[in-house]
Formats: structure tokens, C-alpha cells, sequence
């Protein structure tokens, strides 16, 4: 696996904003430009829309997934019923730029249409600990500023991580 | 604001019902066009109705929300003129988007745009054979909806043309090259329509004349299930060996002529060697309607890899879709017989489909001997199935005092195919549930159908999550989230 970048930065402080964790987030492949966009997607209404929408996906994901869960329980597996709950989350996962989730939605798909009961259970357990992961990471990301405040210089390493916003 | 845009948008489509000059020039919308565009999107995932919500307002449409397709229906059946395009997902658990679309297309003739994250070419075929003016993949980005009114622009445009035709003397009268091309994206797609709308002409000149000579002759709309029977019937007799006579008594649908089917097959003859690519069937081979330029199908090769990277780079919706749209057949004059739907089949269409590997395309492209070639970009529906279908013609005004529905989709083969009017039977079908959610995420101005679509989602969400037999559990609190998630306080607790 690879190295969780954007944790040890958070820790090692050199993210102070949005931007920077953007950057890493995009590049570990946790989002994609979608959700770029939907940042984007801002007005005097709704300042932080892609945060509204996230909690929004990451709730209605867990639904999906305990669905997907529930149908890889049945014995036998109804592989039909699996691809429609698989769909499902593929939908809002690309709509909101969950790209590891989405890619590991993918793999399952893949797999069931295989009939791959097992294989689809052990990718399950991979899809679960990614929408965690996503979770995870959108928690500390908006919990950071949009921008740096510009009296931090870019160039220090603070200890607290995390501005509040 | 908006109730001012919406009664201007609707004035609008009044003054250019009443002046034909208004729909020569390109201009035939207000102003502030596309600002204003009424959209009813339909798509039973909370996150992408609300993302789409989103975007759409952005470019500052005016946006309704449905989570139901049946809810969606009965809005659109309340408020025929409410809306000005709908844009709708394939999955849904209480209708297929597919089934909606028909309904749509049989009943308000409103463009629809149809979306799934499915990319795959069966599904997306299955938009353009069920009529729709065009299909994004998922995930939707806010350039692609930046363009869906050209769709309405489009129809609307062809509309008038098309009653502009019927009404008046000029037969041969070809409209301006530049007034088709407004939309283009690519020169390639401009010689396409060109093409296609030329021989349409013609062929609309055709109709019309069998149509005054004998005004008795009842009219046949060629429905998905009657055209699926010609093709069925066809395919078993062999395309050479076809003759509309055998292929009447196969199809077995009381009240059909001969000449009825006739007709049709010619139509769809066109069809099949567009698809097969005219190096089969030189020019001359006895049909009229075939132009130099169709036989010579420049536009294939001229799109080879030319324009496909700017379309699908920009994110913008190939016009060509649109031609499929080019409802000049009968889908709004009262006069045409025999409803054209095959002719849309001969459009072209390519999608905003960044996913779509090219390479593919251009391989199955070149193998000429194939009658299938696929070529997605350039949208040329090739499988020639049977379920392939027929947009129905349908006109909106006689119709319009009708809630048409395609009560023979069932597929009984004997009584008919034919389209028969009905009243409608999920009219006013009131989901009396008590609505908590979804709220703010309707806009305002939105009563009645907000309501709706609130109650209804409500419905949704928990039938939805029962079909699955999985109980999705309880509806989530929209509310609160939102809430928690505008004080600042961890909304992530409750997850």
C-alpha cells in the first residue's frame, strides 16, 4: 500500500489549506477532477457545496455498501441484484469524484460478472476500507481553511496541522 | 425573476407559433437564452440529483427536481408546457429511464437527455434507438449541460420548419445551410445533417403528396412495437427477398396496408445501407431518395479521429444528435401519414463521452464488408435488431388534449401496434405521504411539483430500498446533515 502522504503531511504540518491537501489527494487518486469541480460550484447560498455533497454521498454510501454486503450474504449470491447495488454506488461515487471508491466498485462489478462470490467478498472488503479511507480524509479536509491565512508563511513547518476554518 | 423568465420563454414559443419569420433566422429565443431553460431533472441518486440541481442553476437554468420517474411523468403531464427539456438516468428503481423516455417523447415530445455512469454501447445504443436527443455519461460535467438547449432550440426549430412546410406552398424550399449549422461543432457533422435533411426534404415533399391524394388513408405511427414486428418480419423473409406484401401478412396488424408498409420499408432500406456504408449500394440503385453525397458517405471518413478529440475535449454535445431529433417527419405536422420514425434512425449521433475509446471505433469502422460496423462517435446506430425502434411520431397538437400512452407496449401483436389513445392511468396518483426532506434543495419557485417530487422521494427512498430487500434503512436526515454540516459542527458524527 502505498504511503498515506497526505496523513504524514497533516502531520508533518506543511498542509495548511485546501489547496495543498487538493494537490495530494488528487495525486494518491482519493479524488478526481470531479470533485474539483464541484468545488467549484460555490455561491453566497451555499459556500461549501462540495462539503455539503460529500456528507451527503458518504452517508448514502454506507447504505449502498451495507446493501451490497447484504446481497454477497445470500447463499446463493444473486449476482443480478449485486450489479444493480454495485451500480448504484458506481453512479453517486463518479458524480461526486470518489475515485478510489468508484475504481473499487469497478473491480467488483467485474468480478460479479463473473459470478466471483468469493473474489467479490474479499473486494468488498477492499471497496468498505476506501469509502473509510475517502471518509477520512474529507473529514480533515474540510476542516481546513480554503486558502492559508496569509500571515502563516508558506514555508514553515507548524505543528498544529489543521486550521480550524 | 423566473416567473418573469418563464412566462417570457413561454410567450415566446407563442409569437413564433403565430410568425413563421421568426423562425427563419436563427434567433427564435429571448434574449437571455439559454438563461431561464426549464429543466426537469429525474434520477433517483440524492447525491447526483443534487449535484445536478446544482450545475444546472449554475448555468442558470431553472432547475425541478424529481427522484421518481413517476413523478416526473405526472409534473410533465400536469404542466405540458412547463418544461423545456428533461434529463433523465437510465437506472431507476420504479421505471426504466427508457420507459419514461417513450412516454416523454409519445406524450409531451419534450427533448430528453438521458445519463447513466453506464458507458457500455448497449445502453447507450438503447438511448438512441428509444429517441432520445442525446446521453451523458456519468460523471456529468457542468460543459456538457452548458449545451442541452440546443436541443430545444433544435426541436423546436424543426418543428416550425416542418408545419412551415405543411402549410405552405414552397415545397423545395431549402432552408439556409447556416441556420442547420448554428449548432455544429465539427464542419465533418455539418455535411452529415446536410445530408440527412436534404433527403428528408424530399422525402417529407413525398409524403406530403400521398397525403393529399388520399386524404382517407388512415394514419399509422410506426411505434417501437410495430416497427419491432416490420423488423422481425423482415428479417425473416431476408431484406432482398422482403416485399411489403409478405411482410404485411407476417406482421398480422389489422388496419395495415400494403402501401403503409411500403412506405416504411423504403425508409428503412435508407437506413440500412447508411449503416452499412454506401460502398455497398452505389447511388443509382433505383432509389430515389439517395443523394451523390449520401452514397459517397464522405462524413465517415471524414470524421476519422478529425473532430472527435475537439468534441469530446470540449465537452460539447455533437449536433448531430440532434438530427436524429429532426423531427421534420411527422413528429409535430398533423399531415404526414406514415410517421418517419426510421429516418431517425439515420441520424447520426455521438455523445459526450469522454470514455469512449476511439481506437475501437475507428477499427470497426473500417472493415467495410461488415453490416455492423459500430462508430459510436459518429453515432450510427448499426445492430439492426428487432428492438431497434422508432421514436414515435407524435404530434403534439392533436394530441395535446390527450395523455397518449403506449397501452400496447405489452406486446400483444395482433391488436395492434397500433398507437391507441387512452386516458391516462398514472394521472393524479397522489403519493400521500408525509414529505420531511428535500426542501431546500427544490427551488423555490417550484410549488407544485416540488411537492411532488418532495412527497414522492420521501415514497421513493423507502420503496427503493425495499425492492432492493435490502432495507436501506431509514430515509436519511437531510436536515440535519445540511445543518450540521453549515454550523461547522462535525457533520461526519452521525455517518
Amino acid at each position: 500500500m502505498k504511503p498515506d502522504s497526505a496523513d504524514s503531511a497533516m502531520e508533518g504540518s506543511s498542509v495548511q489549506d485546501r489547496v495543498a491537501m487538493r494537490k495530494i489527494l488528487l495525486e494518491e487518486g482519493y479524488v478526481d477532477i470531479q470533485f474539483v469541480q464541484l468545488e467549484q460550484l460555490v455561491d453566497n447560498e451555499c459556500p461549501d457545496f462540495a462539503q455539503e455533497v460529500m456528507v451527503m454521498y458518504i452517508e448514502d454510501s454506507a447504505k449502498f455498501v451495507r446493501n451490497i454486503e447484504r446481497w454477497l450474504e445470500e447463499v446463493p449470491v444473486n449476482f443480478v441484484e449485486l450489479d444493480k447495488a454495485l451500480h448504484q454506488l458506481k453512479g453517486s461515487s463518479a458524480s461526486i469524484g470518489a475515485n478510489r471508491v468508484r475504481i473499487q466498485v469497478n473491480r467488483m462489478r467485474d468480478l460479479c460478472k463473473e459470478n466471483n462470490a468469493e473474489s467479490c467478498k474479499e473486494a468488498l472488503k477492499d471497496l468498505k476500507r476506501e469509502r473509510l479511507e475517502l471518509k477520512d480524509k474529507m473529514e480533515n479536509y474540510f476542516q481546513l481553511p480554503k486558502v492559508a491565512a496569509p500571515s502563516s508563511s508558506a514555508g514553515t513547518q507548524s505543528i498544529t496541522g489543521g486550521v480550524a476554518p | 425573476m423566473r416567473g418573469e423568465l418563464n412566462l417570457s420563454c413561454g410567450k415566446v414559443s407563442l409569437l413564433a407559433s403565430t410568425s413563421s419569420c421568426a423562425w427563419k433566422s436563427a434567433e427564435m429565443v429571448p434574449d437571455w437564452f439559454p438563461a431561464g431553460l426549464r429543466v426537469l431533472v429525474v434520477d433517483d441518486d440524492p447525491t447526483c440529483l443534487m449535484i445536478l440541481e446544482k450545475m444546472l442553476k449554475t448555468c442558470q437554468y431553472e432547475v425541478t427536481t424529481c427522484n421518481r420517474a413517476e413523478i416526473a411523468l405526472s409534473s410533465l403531464r400536469n404542466n405540458r408546457n412547463g418544461f423545456d427539456v428533461v434529463l433523465s438516468d437510465v437506472h431507476m428503481p420504479d421505471m426504466d429511464g427508457f420507459k419514461l423516455l417513450e412516454y416523454i417523447g409519445l406524450e409531451m415530445d419534450l427533448p430528453v437527455i438521458m445519463m447513466s455512469v453506464d458507458d457500455g454501447k448497449h445502453v447507450v445504443m438503447k438511448g438512441v434507438t428509444h429517441g432520445a436527443c442525446d446521453f451523458l455519461i456519468k460523471p456529468i460535467r457542468i460543459e456538457a449541460l452548458k449545451n442541452i438547449w440546443q436541443h430545444v432550440v433544435r426541436k423546436r426549430k424543426n418543428e416550425w420548419k416542418e408545419l412551415e412546410q405543411s402549410g405552405s406552398a414552397e415545397d423545395g424550399d431549402q432552408l439556409p445551410k447556416h441556420s442547420e449549422d448554428v449548432d455544429y461543432s465539427s464542419t465533418a457533422n455539418e455535411g452529415t445533417w446536410k445530408n440527412v435533411k436534404r433527403r428528408k426534404d424530399e422525402d417529407e415533399d413525398g409524403e406530403e403528396r400521398d397525403d393529399t391524394s388520399t386524404l382517407k388513408k388512415p394514419r399509422v405511427v410506426w411505434s417501437v412495437e410495430l416497427h419491432q414486428q416490420f423488423v422481425v418480419a423482415v428479417n425473416q423473409l431476408g431484406i432482398d427477398k422482403a416485399f411489403p406484401k409478405k411482410i404485411l401478412e407476417l406482421m398480422n396488424v389489422p388496419g395495415l396496408t400494403r402501401e403503409n408498409v411500403a412506405s416504411h420499408l423504403q425508409k428503412y432500406r435508407l437506413y440500412l445501407r447508411r449503416l452499412s456504408g454506401v460502398s455497398q449500394h452505389p447511388a443509382g440503385v433505383g432509389n430515389p431518395f439517395l443523394s451523390p453525397q449520401e452514397a459517397a458517405f464522405g462524413p465517415i471518413s471524414s470524421l476519422n479521429g478529425l473532430d472527435l478529440q475537439a468534441l469530446v475535449a470540449s465537452g460539447q454535445l455533437s449536433t448531430q444528435s440532434l438530427a436524429f431529433q429532426a423531427s421534420r417527419f411527422g413528429r409535430s405536422s398533423p399531415k404526414s401519414g406514415i410517421s418517419v420514425s426510421v429516418l431517425d434512425q439515420r441520424s447520426m449521433f455521438s455523445f459526450d463521452n469522454s470514455n469512449l475509446r476511439f481506437g475501437e471505433m475507428q477499427q470497426s469502422q473500417q472493415n467495410p464488408n461488415s453490416n455492423k460496423q459500430t462508430n459510436l462517435l459518429h453515432g450510427i446506430p448499426t445492430n439492426m435488431e428487432p428492438k431497434q425502434l422508432a421514436t414515435l411520431q407524435q404530434s403534439a397538437k392533436p394530441f395535446s388534449s390527450f395523455n397518449v400512452q403506449v397501452v400496447v407496449s405489452q406486446g400483444a401483436p395482433s391488436n395492434g401496434s397500433l398507437i391507441q389513445i387512452t386516458q391516462p392511468q398514472l394521472r393524479g396518483q397522489k403519493l400521500g405521504e408525509s414529505s420531511t426532506s428535500h426542501v431546500p434543495r427544490l427551488p423555490a419557485n417550484v410549488s407544485q411539483s416540488a411537492l411532488q417530487s418532495q412527497v414522492a422521494g420521501e415514497v421513493m427512498l423507502r420503496n427503493g430500498m425495499t425492492e432492493n430487500g435490502r432495507g436501506l434503512g431509514q430515509n436519511h436526515p437531510p436536515q440535519t446533515s445540511l445543518a450540521a454540516s453549515y454550523s461547522g459542527a462535525t457533520p461526519w458524527k452521525s455517518l
